[in-house]
């Protein structure tokens, strides 16, 4: 039988002895036991073959999931196990550091404490217990949030805010089923005022709301990555330092001062007292929160009259060695023109710029005219708010509209008055000024890279400007700033206070913008005094000579060593002052 | 023939067992190691919480205003004047130095006072 069934023959009609035959469907009416035989054989095959596919399926499959691209998650799927592709950072919004690394805003983890007023057992237990761990909060609070009628049975009421670890622990350690924590985060300033009017502020959900925090919001939130400012935290605390005390000395209103590097323009301090803590937020005073540095615009005075000067010499309508009348007042229509303690003599370029007269700036201003004025104003950004600077607050320049700039508004120009701006507008264009003319955007933060410089003077015209203004610190008005070895070139500026739009009568801001060292300028500062008081060292004036000046000096002396700046001493000079400490005679 | 379908079933069948052994091992050792990663992403996390922290404290310890009460404090640090900053060339030769003896010494015995008083 079993060599029968197993025979390959087939379709012969040669039968076997013993051999089974039975009548079927088939082609002949019957069939034989070698056909099942056949159909039996071949399912089986089919039955391997199906198998083999299968197992040929998942080897490939465990060969691509081990060796290849691994297990492709849906997106719910991903965001689950998301620690498995890498670390979610804890925390969600960007550090902020100064130049140098050193943190001035972060976000630390917290938590907050919430109930759950369906779960509510006793409230005035509750409310008495939590009252004695939190004792700021009145148990009437805790009692009216405990019991709060709410629709579900899983709502939240927030009881508290930020707790500390044992705060924590404490409640935790009550054991109530109804009080719930929640992780959350506090923005913190660990150098709380320093940087106060740069930073701003968040509100409690980390949102910004003013400075770098609310302008660059989206940045902040978006990314962990540290974000660095320009600002150097060792210089920015001098120059608060100094700020305070001038403040103080001088019983000012306000006191402003902006340092900045003069060949890219990067903010190195910027501070404006009164300040605040950024880690408080009751103020009752808001005045505090005004950063007059950027928002501030003022009539800036004889400062201006370096632009005019520059103006000037660049148009080629005068040159260095010119005089100009300053014997009598210039008369414009109605309105007269007249000097504040200027010898009355035909004063040269140089002279103009360290007696400060505005007759004579007048005079500079009306030879190169009214066009060749506003454009290059216009240059200097004067007319607009200043471009890229990333800080929120930042102040709209105030000035005649082009139609209304006729010839008295193109010799109060000349000096200073007429056209309100920034500070920074002017630290910015006086440092283009300097550095060879050619003017850069200010910028606080390192990674902004859209700023494009542009020429606004020839370096012949900076390089005059630069002997101009050392002669005004040397033999003018910045005397009280000639600080020995670093070589500070600059101009002072006293405007009298626009109140509500009237000049008010014994209130001054002053100004003193300057350079150092002038040989080869590195930075720029500008310091800002408003409503200084007189005093008897200062023989009662209230002009910039006497309070922003010396301020100004005093912040050069602390903050050049910061910044690597050696003094420029004659060696000889100073060579001989060694030997006669050691008792050498040279 | 019989073998030979015997021999392909053993085959098969002791195939699936390694295929069932292997893929059942693999699955463990990925269980173990995605725990053990769990667990190493959890302490990342704390590590980075926690440097997080430590930097904020860092940054309020290194407060100028701090660190300039503490100098002035402990070890009389004043600001820097610009005298006091010296061009190489400026100073004196060692030869110079025995033109006058007196003051030498008395430099000298400075210099070693300040040197004993720093160890």
């Amino acid at each position: 039988m079993l060599k029968v069934s197993l025979s390959r023959k087939k379709n012969t009609f040669i039968y076997e002895p013993g051999q089974e035959i039975r009548f079927s469907a088939g082609s002949f009416g019957w069939e034989t036991e070698d056909e099942a035989v056949n159909v039996c054989r071949s399912r089986i095959f089919y039955i391997i073959g199906l198998f083999l596919l299968i197992y040929a399926v998942i080897i490939i499959r465990i060969f691509n999931v081990c060796l290849v691209d691994g297990i492709q998650l849906s997106r719910k799927e991903t965001i689950y196990y998301r620690p498995r592709n890498g670390i979610v950072s804890p925390v969600h919004r960007a550090n902020i550091t100064d130049r140098n690394g050193i943190v001035v805003a972060t976000n630390l983890p917290t938590v907050n404490l919430y109930a759950l007023p369906y779960e509510v057992g006793n409230p005035e237990v509750t409310a008495q217990k939590l009252n004695e761990i939190f004792p700021d909060v009145k148990y009437t609070e805790f009692y009216s949030r405990l019991t709060k009628k709410v629709k579900s049975k899983y709502a939240k009421v927030l009881l508290k805010r930020n707790l500390s670890p044992t705060q924590q622990v404490k409640v935790n350690a009550l054991g109530f089923p109804e009080l719930e924590f929640e992780n959350s985060e506090v923005r913190v300033y660990p150098q709380k005022e320093l940087l106060s009017h740069v930073l701003g502020n968040t509100d409690i959900d980390s949102n910004g709301i003013s400075g770098l925090e609310k302008s660059l919001d989206t940045r902040l939130s978006s990314s962990t990555r540290d974000l660095q400012l320009t600002i150097d935290l060792g210089v920015q605390y001098m120059v608060r330092d100094e700020l305070m005390k001038a403040k103080e000395k001088f019983k000012a209103e306000r006191a402003t001062a902006i340092v900045m590097d003069i060949n890219t323009s990067e903010i190195i301090a910027l501070s404006s007292v009164p300040d605040y803590d950024l880690n408080r937020r009751d103020f009752k005073d808001k005045d505090i929160k005004f950063n007059f540095a950027t928002l501030g615009v003022y009539e800036a005075g004889s400062v201006f009259k370096v632009f005019n000067t520059a103006l000037g010499l660049d148009s080629g309508k005068i040159k260095i060695t010119d005089s100009f009348d300053a014997t009598k007042p210039l008369k414009m229509g109605r309105h007269k023109i007249t000097d504040y303690r200027v010898p009355a003599k035909w004063l040269t370029v140089g002279e103009t710029l360290i007696h400060s007269s505005n007759i004579a700036s007048a005079q500079i201003a009306l030879k190169v005219g009214k066009a060749l004025q506003i454009k290059f104003l216009k240059n200097l950004g004067f007319f607009d708010k200043i471009e890229n600077l990333e800080i929120y607050e930042k102040g709209r320049p105030l000035h005649r509209s082009e139609k209304y700039w006729q010839d008295h508004t193109v010799a109060t120009t000349a000096y200073g008055y007429g056209i309100s701006v920034t500070p920074i507008h002017i630290i910015t264009a006086f440092s283009s000024i300097l550095n060879g003319g050619i003017y850069t955007p200010p910028t606080l933060v390192f990674e902004t890279n859209n700023r494009k410089s542009k020429r606004v003077i020839s370096t012949q015209t900076s390089m005059d400007m630069r002997k101009l203004l050392r002669d005004v610190v040397i033999y003018g008005s910045g005397k009280n700033a000639n600080i020995e070895g670093y070589e500070v070139a600059g101009k002072t500026g006293t405007a009298n206070k626009l109140e509500n739009g009237r000049y008010v009568k014994g209130k001054n801001v002053t100004s003193f913008v300057s350079a150092f060292p002038i040989s080869d300028p590195k930075y720029a500062l500008m310091v800002i005094i408003d409503s200084p008081k007189g005093l008897p060292e200062t023989f009662n004036f209230v002009t910039s000579g006497w309070n922003a000046c010396p301020t100004g000096g005093k912040i050069i002396t602390r903050i050049a060593p910061t910044l690597n700046i050696a003094p420029n001493f004659d060696l000889q000079t100073q060579r001989e002052k060694v030997l006669k400490n050691y008792g050498i005679k040279n | 023939m019989s073998t030979v379908k015997t021999a392909i079933t053993i085959l098969w069948f002791m195939f699936t067992i390694v295929i069932g052994s292997y893929y059942f091992v693999l699955t463990n050792d990925v269980q173990n190691l995605e725990r053990e990663l769990a667990q190493i992403n959890n302490d990342i996390k704390n590590d980075i919480r926690d440097i997080h922290i430590l930097e904020a404290d860092w940054s309020e310890l290194n407060n100028p205003e701090r660190l300039q009460k503490l100098a002035g404090k402990y070890i009389s640090l004043d600001f820097i004047k610009p005298e006091q900053i010296i061009n190489y060339s400026a100073l004196p030769l060692e030869g110079e130095l025995f033109e006058n003896p007196t003051m030498f010494a008395k430099n000298n015995r400075v210099l070693r006072q300040l040197a004993n008083s720093e160890r």
